[in-house]
């Protein structure tokens, strides 16, 4: 029986992430190793935001990498959606990431030579949509992060916090499960910060996707349903 | 749940981005796959059109027979030879032949006004012609055949070929003065010959050629149709005298082929040099590509784009650039050969297909061919970089600097090494098919292993600097960003070393080779004044013609010299008897002062005959002159740059008696002391039978040494323009790799100039790195230049042309190679730095790419 | 073909050098069976039936010499003095056209000559000769056709016209020497295998032109059963008719009768057009000689109707040469001048 997300508790909703028991090191210059993290678990149910802080060098961003798929863990498992994604092989590792995962990074990450409207249809291609109907799905989720028409325009043109807009356009398009945000307002100023997060973050529960946030912002921390802090132990509710 | 990804729109998209931001890119990466194709392709066409066009005309003078007894000397065969042949019952036709090189108006050095020309002058009965070479059977003006309309035939009647009559500009019905073997007569145009459009061929009655041109009783070749079997070819070869042999239009082909074969070869290759520095251009230009668009790729890769995908999207590009590059090459080489052909001639100022006029027809297959070459080498370029692109983690490529090698790698060394090291075994290797083959693979893999070598080389060479540090801060940041990274470096030198080696390689050989000629020469025009008689090698100026010349006053001394054409082996063309009078003056390389064995001629053997016929001095070789193998003890072996097929000099009295030939063909004038040239020319010329006016050349060695040199420049034009093109592709390359850099590092600019580094002292450290890398690349390419130099001069030539010559460094040219290269190279990084830092460095610092 | 040389001799001037064609003139043998090299042209021509296993077959076997009009001090072997043609043909019905072969040299070198004293034309391995046992023999091979046959002789000679004086137009000059040897007994070899037959020996020699007006020529011979030979020849004008006619008639017991040209009527008839010249030929002609004031008629039907030759390549014409029978006969039929008239 199909569950019916947008009716059910998020509490009683199968996680669209389960972690358990993460482990990653990372070999210093010396000899020897240094671990980052440890027996971390974690998950994240539909339409739930967590915010994942901690200090500089605990591997925040390891951490997300490794929930994407992108670096792999010395122990543990991820499952998106119940998928074990360490299982898969790289090619559907890879259209795993392009049909049920959104990114949004620090600094932006939009290809300068490509239009907004390429820049957003981008994740449609790569999950097999043909060009003209992820072009149209690119244009009406521009519209959605309030750059209405502006799918011809060249990145160039564009300060920070509309890049943002755009690169939450990419994350969206696809109607991903869950929204992978690295410090998405660490550019930016905090006036844009705050409009871009609330921007994110409703457009994503619009969707009912999850969103992981790694951030230093108690601003950011602040408008998540659940605060975690990474540290060398593990991950625990901040 | 799996998708497969739209690759096509993606790579679409992605093409139409980078086209839009690096247009100029882009473009030199196709721009350099044209060339190479073009070159290849070019010179190809070329090729293969003048081959096809001597190869028609030597079928021409043939006459298309099965099989040809043939002299192996211009003095000819008994023509008792033919009854004795035709009766053999596997003989089904027969056609004798009197075959003599003529000459029509007045033969000219190059450079004189003089109008004249050299054909073949071939005797037949046509009736018996008609049977084996009807290709040589005339049409009349009235355009009968010729058996039915027979007497035309005889008496004056010539027929010409149309390239002759092209050439001589005269049309049927007009008289036509033939000069050969002494003699000259007044013939009319009796029509043109439909089978010989190619060759410089006028045909005449058998009868009449022996009686007009000296030949009673001789022919030079009888053309034959055997019953099938090799039993047939047997019997007929049994039945052979000495100085006659079997010649197979297989023999006759590769005769032709083997005229031309090393030159066509040695171009092909240069052509093929050319394509492959198109290839070191498309990989250094595709791999800073990648290395500037990682985080672009990563990116994609996040975003869920498998490496596989990524690989095909990068192929994909060189694709295109290759399709869009070999295109464009098929187009412009077929450009190129037409201008070619038009402007030099078919053999492109080589001087190997003199009469033959070239045709040039569009190969499809050939321009497939190079189209795919320059498709392959786009792809190969391309795919290095795209496993690269492949192998980073794009979690680190994304937030990375996009070029981020690590100083404390150290760059690999032994690939280069070990491809120097089989370079050089390969140099030592033998000609391969009778080409230097191996001696090409030395060259090449030199080339690679050097080019491969350079990041462990920069960071050798710089390691002293670097340590050292400068106080001048530009110099500082230059050495050490070229010591840090030097794959970078490689990338941009390969293109300037490759270009540079191969410049200095051909610089350095074409100037030995010029160097050798020109001391050759000195040493083989040691008289005052020299008379040749061109197109005399049937019969040249009778004893008493020659007493009338060594009369002349103002003489000190006069040589005479019989030169006549002799073959050794049927399918090799023929070698030169020179029957000398007095002291041979040739360059002797090696000799012996053993006796002459009793029974033996002495001889002199040039050192391509050597090599061709592996003949060695102190041994005793047989050759037919005069009908009979003669025993010729070999006394020494000269140098000689004039007959690439061979020559042999006997002692004129010993010719005199071997043949009772006591004609000669040349003859050199010590003058008296105080005598003057050019009145003795003057004397000397009155003192000539009219009959051989239009055949004598007179020189005088400064005029001639000239002449020569003229020619030879002529003929290594392509060689230099082809070197000029493979530099313009190195500087391009460091145009572009400079570029690209610059533009990568904008991020590193943007920080040097926040912390206050001006910016001009930032142009400076780029126009220092550029020309640090000019200088590390002209130097390495100069050392790697000079060992393929080494590999030319002493493999590749000898093994095409069988002849060696001593090493000569044109010093100013390469000291000028050197500096212009650091020049342009830091001048490149110049201009490329203030285009990129107009404005955009401080943006720099936010922007990732 | 027998005209053919001579036809081809047009283009040049008469040179004096050669030995005019006189009346009175006797002729001796076996001198006369030898060449006249002093003539301009002459030809060996035999034609004949063979009997094979397969049936009936035409065959020609002819030999030409001719001597150019060159007067020159060139010693070389090779200027050509005199040139020998020959040419051999068979008529099979089963294979519907002719098979033949042709070669030409110039006479030297022992490779080809026509000897003076007796019969002995040699061009390569081609030979026609007269042995010591009086017999005449021919060989002749290529494009696969092999003839090595013996001609015994059965009768004596006929001469042609006034004793071997043959006039061949209304112009003074217009004539040959000219004999027959009708009714030689072949036995041989066509191919390999045996073969028996009738043969026809014609010899004419001469250094004078046909007609200006002539285009064509035809010419028959008949050996009759009943050992009677039967010679006719008329040359024609543009318009069809006869400039000349001429022929003989040698019953059985040897009388000969001389035909002059009141006495031959040649009615054309019969046409047949070759699928590759395009010409028309009438190959049924319908002849008829006057004898004893009496006109005798003979029909002629060919062995087969397409016995075309076209030497145009080696630079002659197109004609018709083929067996013929008639009622109680067999012979030789020839016709020139229908593809297109004989170059003047």
């Amino acid at each position: 029986m199909r569950p019916d997300l947008s009716s059910a508790p998020p509490a009683v909703a199968a996680p669209i992430l389960a972690a358990t028991g993460l482990a990653r090191a990372v070999p210093l210059a010396g000899g020897g190793r240094r671990t980052l993290f440890a027996g971390v678990d974690l998950a994240v149910r539909p339409g739930e935001v967590v915010a994942i802080v901690g200090e500089s060098g605990v591997g925040k961003s390891t951490l997300l990498n490794v929930v994407a798929g992108l670096d792999a863990a010395d122990a543990g498992q991820v499952l998106i959606g119940g998928q074990d994604i360490a299982a898969l092989a790289e090619p559907a590792r890879a259209a795993l990431r392009a049909s049920a995962l959104g990114f949004v990074f620090q600094a932006f990450h939009v290809l300068p030579h490509l239009t907004l409207a390429r820049n957003v249809a981008l994740p449609c291609l790569l999950a097999g949509m043909n060009a003209a109907d992820a072009l149209a799905r690119a244009e009406a989720m521009l519209a959605q992060v309030g750059l209405d028409g502006r799918g011809a325009d060249w990145p160039a043109v564009l300060s920070g916090g509309e890049l943002q807009r755009v690169a939450i356009a990419r994350a969206l398009v696809n109607r991903p499960g869950l929204v992978l945000a690295d410090e998405p307002t660490g550019n930016l100023d905090p006036e844009t910060a705050a409009r871009i997060l609330d921007l994110l973050l409703s457009e994503a529960r619009e969707r009912r996707a999850a969103v992981l946030i790694v951030t230093h912002s108690d601003m950011v921390a602040g408008a998540a349903d659940r605060v975690l802090r990474l540290s060398a132990s593990g991950l625990v509710p901040a | 749940m799996h998708h497969s990804a739209n690759g096509m729109a993606v790579t679409g998209w992605l093409m139409a981005g980078e086209w839009r931001a690096h247009p100029v890119r882009l473009g030199l990466a196709v721009l350099a796959i044209a060339v190479g194709v073009a070159l290849g392709f070019a010179v190809h066409l070329v090729n293969s059109a003048a081959l096809a066009s001597f190869g028609r005309a030597v079928a021409s003078v043939q006459g298309r027979a099965d099989v040809a007894v043939r002299a192996r000397s211009a003095a000819g065969l008994d023509e008792a030879l033919y009854p004795r042949l035709a009766q053999l019952p596997e003989v089904q036709a027969i056609s004798p032949v009197v075959e003599v090189p003529a000459s029509w108006g007045r033969l000219a050095r190059p450079g004189s006004e003089a109008k004249g020309g050299r054909f073949t002058l071939i005797g037949v009965d046509p009736l018996r012609a008609m049977a084996v070479t009807p290709g040589l059977v005339g049409i009349s003006v009235a355009g009968q055949g010729g058996v039915g309309s027979r007497p035309n035939w005889q008496a004056d009647a010539v027929w010409l070929s149309p390239a002759l009559m092209r050439a001589a500009g005269v049309a049927p019905g007009q008289d036509f003065i033939i000069t050969a073997a002494g003699r000259q007569a007044r013939l009319r145009i009796a029509g043109r010959l439909a089978g010989a459009d190619e060759a410089q061929l006028a045909v005449i009655d058998i009868a009449e050629a022996q009686w007009r041109f000296g030949q009673l009783g001789r022919l030079h070749r009888i053309d034959l149709k055997l019953v099938d079997g090799d039993a047939a070819w047997a019997v007929v070869a049994a039945a052979l005298p000495a100085d006659a042999m079997l010649a197979t239009p297989e023999a006759e082909a590769t005769r032709a082929d083997a005229l031309s074969r090393a030159y066509r070869v040695n171009l092909g290759m240069l052509a093929l040099v050319a394509l492959l520095t198109g290839g070191f251009l498309v990989w250094s230009a595709q791999a800073l590509a990648v290395a500037r668009r990682r985080p672009q790729f990563a990116l994609l890769g996040v975003l869920g784009l498998p490496r596989a995908g990524l690989v095909r999207q990068l192929l994909a590009e060189g694709l295109v650039l290759g399709v869009a590059g070999a295109a464009l090459g098929v187009a412009l080489g077929y450009g190129l050969a037409v201008l070619v052909v038009d402007r030099f001639g078919g053999d492109l100022g080589g001087g190997y297909f003199s009469g033959a006029r070239a045709r040039l027809a569009f190969d499809t297959g050939a321009a497939l061919l190079f189209g795919a070459l320059g498709l392959v080498t786009a792809l190969a370029g391309s795919l290095g970089p795209a496993l690269n692109a492949a192998r980073a983690a794009p979690a680190q490529a994304l937030k990375g600097l996009g070029d981020v090698p690590d100083p404390a790698r150290r760059p690999r060394a032994w690939p280069g090494l070990v491809m120097l090291g089989l370079g050089a075994l390969a140099a030592l290797g033998p000609p391969l098919w009778g080409l230097p083959l191996l001696g090409y693979a030395a060259m090449a893999l030199l080339l690679a292993g050097g080019v491969a070598l350079m990041p462990a080389l920069a960071r050798l060479l710089l390691a002293p600097l670097a340590r050292k540090g400068s106080a001048f801060l530009p110099l500082d940041l230059a050495v050490r960003r070229l010591w840090g990274v030097p794959q970078a470096a490689g990338l941009a030198l390969s293109g300037i070393v490759a270009s540079t080696a191969l410049m200095v390689a051909m610089a350095v050989m074409v100037a030995s080779f010029r160097q050798s000629v020109d001391d050759w020469l000195v040493a083989v025009l040691p008289s005052d004044l020299y008379l040749h008689l061109e197109g005399a090698e049937a019969g040249g100026l009778p004893p008493a013609d020659q007493a009338r010349l060594a009369a002349v006053p103002g003489l000190a001394h006069v040589r005479f010299q019989r030169v006549l054409p002799v073959r050794i082996d049927p399918a090799r063309p023929a070698v030169a008897l020179m029957a000398q009078g007095g002291q041979a003056s040739v360059p002797i390389m090696a000799s012996t002062d053993a006796a002459t064995p009793p029974g033996t001629a002495r001889a002199l053997i040039s050192e391509p005959l050597a090599w061709l016929y592996g003949w060695q001095v102190g041994e005793v070789h047989s050759l037919v002159i005069g009908g009979v193998p003669r025993r010729l003890f070999v006394a020494g072996v000269w140098r000689d740059y004039a007959r690439q097929w061979g020559a042999i000099i006997v002692p004129l009295a010993d010719y005199r008696g071997f043949t009772g030939d006591a004609t000669a063909t040349e003859a050199s004038f010590d003058l008296a002391p105080g005598a003057d040239p050019a009145a003795v020319q003057t004397a000397l010329q009155a003192a000539l039978p009219q009959a051989v006016e239009g055949q004598a050349q007179f020189g005088r060695p400064g005029e001639m040494r000239r002449v020569a040199l003229t020619i030879f420049d002529r003929s290594f034009a392509v060689t230099y323009a082809l070197e000029a093109i493979a530099i313009i592709i190195g500087l391009i390359g460091v145009a572009t790799s400079f570029s690209a850099q610059v533009l990568a590092r904008l991020r590193e600019f943007g920080m040097l100039r926040h912390v206050g580094v001006g910016r001009r002292a930032i142009l400076t450290m780029l126009g220092l790195e550029g020309a640090g890398l000019g200088l590390i690349g002209a130097l390495a390419g100069l050392s790697l230049g000079l060992v393929m130099a080494l590999v030319l001069v002493r493999v590749v030539n000898p093994q095409s042309f069988h002849w060696t010559m001593d090493l000569a460094l044109p010093g100013p040219l390469l000291g000028g190679l050197v500096a212009a290269l650091v020049l342009c190279a830091g001048g490149t990084a110049v201009v490329a730095g203030r285009r990129a830092l107009g404005g955009r460095a401080l943006l720099a610092v936010r922007a990732d790419w | 073909m027998r005209r053919l040389l001579a036809l081809l001799m047009l283009p040049l001037l008469l040179a004096a050098t050669f030995a005019p064609v006189r009346p009175g003139v006797p002729l001796r043998f076996p001198a006369d069976h030898g060449a006249h090299p002093e003539f301009r042209t002459e030809w060996w021509y035999v034609t004949g039936w063979l009997d094979t296993l397969q049936g009936k077959r035409g065959f020609q076997i002819t030999f030409f010499r001719t001597r150019p009009d060159i007067d020159t001090a060139n010693p070389s072997a090779f200027v050509p003095r005199q040139v020998i043609f020959a040419h051999a043909a068979l008529s099979d019905p089963a294979a519907g056209r002719l098979r033949h072969a042709a070669k030409i040299a110039r006479e030297g070198f022992g490779l080809a000559g026509a000897r003076v004293g007796d019969m002995d034309v040699r061009l390569d391995d081609w030979r026609l000769w007269r042995g010591r046992d009086g017999r005449l023999h021919a060989r002749v091979s290529g494009e696969g056709l092999a003839l090595d046959l013996a001609f015994t002789p059965t009768q004596a000679v006929i001469l042609q016209g006034d004793a071997g004086f043959s006039r061949k137009g209304p112009g003074a000059g217009e004539a040959s020497h000219y004999y027959s040897w009708p009714h030689l007994a072949v036995a041989g070899r066509l191919n390999g295998k045996a073969v028996t037959g009738t043969a026809w020996l014609d010899r004419e020699w001469s250094s004078t032109l046909l007609n200006p007006k002539a285009v064509g020529w035809d010419w028959l011979g008949l050996n009759m059963d009943d050992g009677s030979a039967v010679t006719l020849f008329r040359v024609r004008s543009a318009k069809g008719g006869a400039l000349w006619a001429g022929g003989s008639h040698r019953d059985k017991a040897g009388r000969l009768t001389v035909l002059t040209p009141d006495d031959v009527r040649w009615q054309a008839g019969g046409w047949w057009q070759s699928p590759r010249s395009k010409a028309r030929w009438p190959v049924k002609p319908v002849v008829a000689l006057k004898l004893a004031g009496q006109w005798r008629e003979l029909p002629v039907v060919p062995l087969m109707p397409d016995q075309e030759l076209d030497s145009r390549m080696s630079g002659g014409p197109v004609y018709w040469e083929g067996a013929v029978s008639v009622p109680g006969g067999r012979g030789y039929l020839e016709l020139t001048g229908y593809a297109s008239p004989l170059r003047m």
